[in-house]
């Protein structure tokens, strides 16, 4: 039992890098399924656009989830006709692009892994280019292969040609190598870029390692904190009404926040040096409902993306 | 179970994607199954009949479905026509109500499309295609396009190069699915920015919406039983007595039809007071009774999910 639970704890500490890779096998898994059961290269002129298209538009679909799912984005534009200077505050007008930069920068991880997948398997990759006109392209393929290949290289992903057997595999092959090598590349650099951004935003911070730990277990609790509070008025609030129209009683006074309240506790959290405040509402209820200056953004919201609400 | 907690928590903010995710998977299962089990193409002069309607009959299916499960429509519909019906809501409440019933047919039509069988059987017997694929070929070409869903090598020496009946499917289909996707992200993005409740109010507004419904349920079927043991326990204790002296029922505090008609109005949003629901606006001014009462005018299309709560007692 005791191991079962240093087993279980061991797992719950790792949940991000378990989360990202559930989603990197679903995705694996995802690209599997719809490259044999939908993709069909028809083999003529048209391979490349095929190709293209079933390579990009699951990634763009993809693109659009991520956005969807990330509360960050309807905390950002919730209301935002209604009032522009809540997304863009006087002074303070790059707000918007930053927050709207980490958004994407989050959004952009299943696109990246559903690419590198495709890629790494190589069958749109080897449709597509098998049917790129680039005569500078087809004579690198076709470099010491018969005359026939530049004609015909569009039929070789389907084995239609009518070069010999050989040639045809060697050339399936060599498009597919590019395509792993592209996938690769592209592993790689998402890899180095996101080394990068982490290290530049930590060396840029203001704020201690330990406080920054602190910070991201103090957001995740007021998080889990304000569900609860809500659950319960909302039960109280639905008791009184439904008691009140079933029995015909009077309805007891329950104090809510009013409208002003609830649109200051909304506003994307900034953090400022001066003071030390941990989120939007700690700096609301340490320093009343009054606009405050806030200094620039630090890099801190950049690198707790994932976990700052 | 905190993690657990946790994940359930992850699915119920995030509940509407998971539906629809849920729905789309399930009528992209259908329509695998379907195609596979069922069609046949008969590559005869029918190909253009049969494929179309293996292609819109399901989804014209679905689309109804879809607008009979949504309770808002039930709002919308239920005595309309012996009361005046808000003219402008019709605008504000059916187009909501058909872009959310559209979702199941229009995945059955892209993923339909994906296969591409239904497409390529209609197409095939389609007068514009078979001149195109025909264009100074011999009579005979006409008919032989027909058969190009039952014979594969036939759809490679017609196509002439261009993309083949299959390609075209899915080129369609792909397309189709990220017009959806396109549509989709503006209309939320739009409904979202003209919100005119903020981010942190419309989360609480929403638990606050679910639980209502859930009380709702509850204090409805235990009104219910009360009423319905006093009325049946008055019945067979007035068997007991003489007909000449009937016992009087006990008085039992019930909602009149009145009431019922206030709390079934459609949710208008009015700027000045903080009311989450109809019944709340009900209680909050005096059982309906004060002028504040029915003030709102604004339908924004962010508070559709007031209407929504009672998915599961839809009108039928």
């Amino acid at each position: 039992m005791d191991g079962f639970q240093t087993i279980l704890k061991f797992f719950m500490n790792q949940k991000t890098a378990i989360g990202y890779s559930f989603m990197a096998l679903l995705t694996m898994g995802g690209e599997r399924v719809f490259s044999l059961v939908a993709f069909r290269c028809p083999c003529s002129h048209e391979n490349f656009r095929y190709g293209l298209v079933f390579l990009f538009s699951p990634a763009f679909v993809l693109l659009v989830i991520g956005y969807f799912m990330n509360s960050k984005t309807w905390k950002l534009f919730t209301g935002c006709w209604v009032n522009p200077r809540k997304i863009f505050p006087r002074g303070n007008i790059c707000h918007f692009f930053y927050v709207f930069g980490q958004i994407t920068l989050n959004a952009l991880v299943a696109p990246v892994m559903w690419l590198s997948v495709a890629l790494l398997n190589g069958t749109f990759y080897e449709c597509a280019m098998s049917g790129l006109k680039n005569p500078a392209y087809l004579h690198a393929v076709c470099n010491s292969k018969s005359a026939r290949c530049l004609e015909e290289l569009h039929k070789v992903a389907c084995d239609k040609s009518s070069m010999p057997a050989s040639e045809s595999d060697e050339l399936k092959r060599t498009l597919q190598a590019q395509s792993q090598i592209l996938g690769w590349c592209v592993i790689v650099t998402t890899a180095l870029l996101s080394l990068l951004t982490t290290c530049c935003a930590s060396c840029q911070s203001k704020v201690s390692h330990l406080q920054l730990m602190f910070w991201r277990v103090y957001a995740q609790k007021e998080k889990e904190q304000l569900e609860q509070i809500f659950q319960l008025y909302a039960t109280k609030l639905s008791e009184r009404n439904l008691k009140c129209f079933f029995e015909n009683k009077e309805p007891e006074m329950i104090p809510l926040p009013d409208f002003q309240a609830w649109e200051d506790a909304s506003q994307l959290h900034s953090f400022s040096s001066s003071k030390q405040h941990y989120s939007t509402i700690h700096r609301l209820v340490e320093e009343g409902q009054k606009e405050i200056s806030e200094e620039r953004e630090t890099m801190l919201d950049f690198i707790d993306r994932r976990d700052i609400p | 179970m905190d993690q657990l907690k946790r994940a359930l928590d992850f699915c119920t903010r995030h509940q509407a994607i998971l539906n629809y995710s849920l729905v789309s998977l399930l009528t992209a299962l259908c329509e695998y199954i379907f195609s596979v089990v069922l069609f046949k193409c008969p590559c005869n002069s029918d190909n253009a009949l049969y494929g179309i309607s293996f292609l819109l009959v399901p989804a014209f299916i679905l689309f109804l479905l879809g607008c009979i499960w949504n309770a808002r429509m039930w709002r919308l519909v239920t005595g309309c026509h012996q009361e005046k019906c808000c003219s402008s809501c019709y605008h504000h409440i059916l187009i909501p109500v058909l872009g959310r019933a559209s979702v199941a047919p229009l995945t059955w039509i892209a993923v339909a499309l994906l296969g591409a069988s239904s497409y390529e059987c209609a197409a095939s017997g389609n007068d514009i295609i078979k001149n195109f694929m025909c264009k100074g070929v011999s009579k005979m070409c006409q008919a032989q396009v027909a058969e190009i869903p039952c014979n594969k090598t036939l759809s490679e020496k017609m196509s002439k190069g261009s993309l083949n009946l299959q390609a075209q499917s899915q080129l369609m289909g792909l397309f189709l699915i990220l017009l959806i996707v396109i549509v989709g992200v503006i209309s939320t993005c739009v409904s979202h920015c003209c919100s005119p409740v903020s981010y942190m109010q419309l989360q609480f507004w929403k638990m606050y919406v679910k639980k209502e419904n859930e009380l709702f349920q509850t204090k409805a079927k235990e009104h219910a039983a009360t009423l319905a043991e006093r009325n049946i326990n008055s019945f067979f204790q007035t068997a007991d007595q003489t007909p000449d002296q009937p016992a009087d029922p006990t008085a039992f505090q019930t909602p009149s039809n009145e009431d019922w008609k206030k709390i079934s109005l459609l949710y208008t949003f009015n700027p000045e007071e903080q009311h989450y629901s109809m019944i709340h606006e009900f209680v909050n001014t005096d059982r309906g009774s004060t002028a504040k009462f029915g003030q709102g005018n604004k339908n924004p299309s962010v508070l559709g999910f007031v209407d929504e709560a009672g998915q599961s007692e839809s009108g039928i």
